[in-house]
């Protein structure tokens, strides 16, 4: 079961995130501001932080720097009212991993607690699952119906990119930027054929499938038991 | 002086005689100005007149040598320059007073009655030039003020009414949930009820926000080149997180449609404030698409015109809706009815305008579909 610091001030919105996430099964630990919180973590273990801002004693910036300062890359997720832009790009420029404004809505923010916990594995294992199938970062090497391949690099990072972060579409040129990097000289069909590539290559796997999303780009979609789109 | 006091006050505000005075410093009449005049005026005077008479001194002087101070005739002249010096001096200042401190009077007058929220006042658009163009420059911002304001406090009472509306209903149906004899069908629409009105809430807040930040602009700020493509590809695909429940088919095509064109389009403008507008478009198409239906955009650049097509596969939209739809608040009649809050597309379009753009319903024989335009400025 995963434990999850709430880390919010306001006593019935917190009580509202206990019950939610009790409710999706996962311990809950509350704290009430950022100096509270850290006195949670050091005798507890916390797979991650769901924050506000807003406290007094220690707001949730500054509560992000010092846990990022000490080398802990526990995913947060912060929670907050504030919605300007700014607030945003502070948020993440302090460490933040996720950002939500309130009132947020719960199923969203089980969803992207879940898509967090499992990037946060991944990162710390090298190791991404998706039903049968397997990728080992480190490795390049894609296991599914016992056995394991090494696939060719940029056809791996991409899959790798897509499958960790299910059910996200990601842009021709965001693929292309960050796969083949923003200098190379690849167009949209170098794309295309990698794509087609992996389609061919797990066209037989029935817990993924990739799919386009015309004039915008590209998607994996998880298949049968996480329910798909 | 006080005749000039209480033409100021006609002027500026007719029959309220009694802010002028407490409002005008009367040292103010006395101030540098004068000083200046007097001192020049003096200068003048003095100078012409120990040219004048040091000349004459020098070819009639005396044997007995003595200052020329001591001379009485001298000194006589020089007490009767002096006070002509002063004289001209005055009148002077009464002239320039009555071309230059009148109006700067009056306009100080009319400012501190605009900070202190009266926009009607206007100043007269008479005098030299330059302060003919201030005067006039002065009544069009008064105008513009006064306008500003007119908008504000509608708004403010629209929103108060929108912000309340929903309140009563939460407080009111959870009140009645606390009947102990309530229906389990009752007791399901009661909280449905509530659970909407909450969202609708937490709509209202966001986008007030973002309508008060849009509102108050004139002239648009930070103009840069950016992709528009890209940019609209990328709110797609943030939106379509969100579009899990109805099975949405979403797809993006970029122009011309009768052959291969340029995929990246570039236009001008901030960037931010487009990036909201397609957000709002976009959700209010979603918002009608029924599940499984379909939205497709289409953009393209014709000329030195950039248009965006975004169309969903819902209910039409009638002539009424498409009159109003862009006005704040508006909740759409029985055939787009929606449980949004009515600011979306009205922010949209205060964006568009600000960038020179236009904004409409595009009357289409199925579905629905709101066509945006920008210059492109090369």
């Amino acid at each position: 079961m995963f434990q999850i610091l709430v880390v919010e001030d306001d006593r019935h919105t917190a009580h509202l995130m206990k019950e939610v996430l009790n409710a999706a099964g996962y311990e809950v630990f509350q704290a009430g501001d950022g100096l509270e919180a850290l006195e949670v973590m050091d005798h507890q273990h916390v797979d991650l932080i769901l924050l506000d801002i807003m406290m007094p004693n220690m707001d949730g910036y500054e509560f992000v720097e010092t846990v990022r300062e000490s080398g802990d890359m526990i995913p947060v997720l912060m929670l907050t009212a504030k919605e300007l832009r700014q607030d945003k790009i502070r948020g993440f420029k302090s460490g933040v991993d996720d950002y939500m404004v309130k009132p947020a809505d719960e199923e969203e923010m089980l969803l992207r607690i879940g898509a967090l916990l499992r990037r946060s594995r991944i990162a710390a294992d090298h190791i991404l699952t998706v039903g049968e199938v397997s990728l080992n970062y480190d490795a390049s090497t894609v296991t599914w119906r016992d056995r394991t391949e090494t696939i060719p690099n940029k056809e791996f990072l991409l899959l790798f990119k897509l499958l960790s972060y299910p059910n996200r579409t990601f842009t021709r040129l965001q693929l292309m930027d960050e796969i083949w990097g923003m200098d190379s000289e690849t167009d949209d069909r170098t794309l295309n054929v990698h794509v087609n590539r992996l389609r061919k290559r797990f066209s037989g796997c029935e817990d993924f499938e990739i799919r386009a999303v015309r004039g915008v780009g590209y998607k994996a979609v998880i298949c049968a038991g996480e329910g798909g789109s | 002086m006080d005749s000039d006091k209480e033409s100021i006050t006609e002027d500026v505000f007719p029959g309220d005689r009694n802010a002028v005075s407490e409002k005008t410093d009367f040292r103010s009449e006395f101030g540098l100005m004068i000083l200046l005049v007097v001192i020049l005026v003096l200068i003048v005077a003095m100078s012409i007149f120990f040219a004048f008479s040091g000349t004459h001194w020098m070819m009639h002087r005396g044997p007995h040598r003595h200052g020329f101070m001591e001379d009485p005739v001298f000194f006589g002249w020089f007490l009767r320059f002096t006070v002509l010096a002063v004289l001209i001096a005055f009148v002077v200042i009464l002239i320039m007073s009555r071309f230059m401190l009148k109006p700067i009077h009056r306009l100080t007058a009319a400012a501190d009655r605009i900070s202190r929220g009266d926009y009607t006042v206007r100043v007269r658009e008479s005098g030299p030039s330059e302060i003919r163009r201030l005067n006039r420059s002065f009544n069009h911002m008064a105008e513009e003020l006064g306008g500003v304001e007119m908008l504000r406090s509608d708004f403010i009472n629209k929103f108060a009414h929108e912000f309340k509306t929903p309140i009563v209903s939460i407080r009111g149906f959870a009140k009645l949930l606390k009947r102990e004899d309530l229906e389990p069908g009752k007791r399901r629409e009661y909280l449905d009820i509530i659970i909407k009105e909450s969202e609708r809430l937490a709509g209202l807040s966001g986008s007030v926000l973002q309508m008060a930040k849009v509102e108050k602009q004139v002239i648009l700020s930070e103009v840069a080149w950016f992709n528009v493509s890209e940019q609209i590809r990328l709110v797609i695909a943030q939106m379509m997180e969100k579009w899990q429940q109805k099975d949405v088919t979403v797809s993006m095509e970029t122009g011309p449609r009768n052959g291969p064109g340029e995929q990246e389009l570039l236009l001008t403008g901030n960037e931010e404030m487009l990036r909201q507008v397609w957000i709002n478009i976009l959700d209010n198409a979603y918002k009608f698409t029924p599940a499984h239906g379909e939205i497709r955009v289409y953009i393209h650049i014709e000329g030195n015109i950039f248009t965006a097509d975004v169309w969903d596969s819902g209910p039409q939209i009638t002539p009424e809706t498409a009159a109003r739809m862009f006005d704040k608040f508006y909740q759409g009649d029985s055939s787009r009815a929606t449980e949004g809050n009515g600011l979306g597309l009205a922010i949209a379009k205060k964006i568009v305008h600000l960038h020179g753009g236009g904004i409409g319903a595009l009357p289409v024989r199925d579905g629905a579909t709101i066509r945006i335009q920008l210059p492109v400025r090369k």
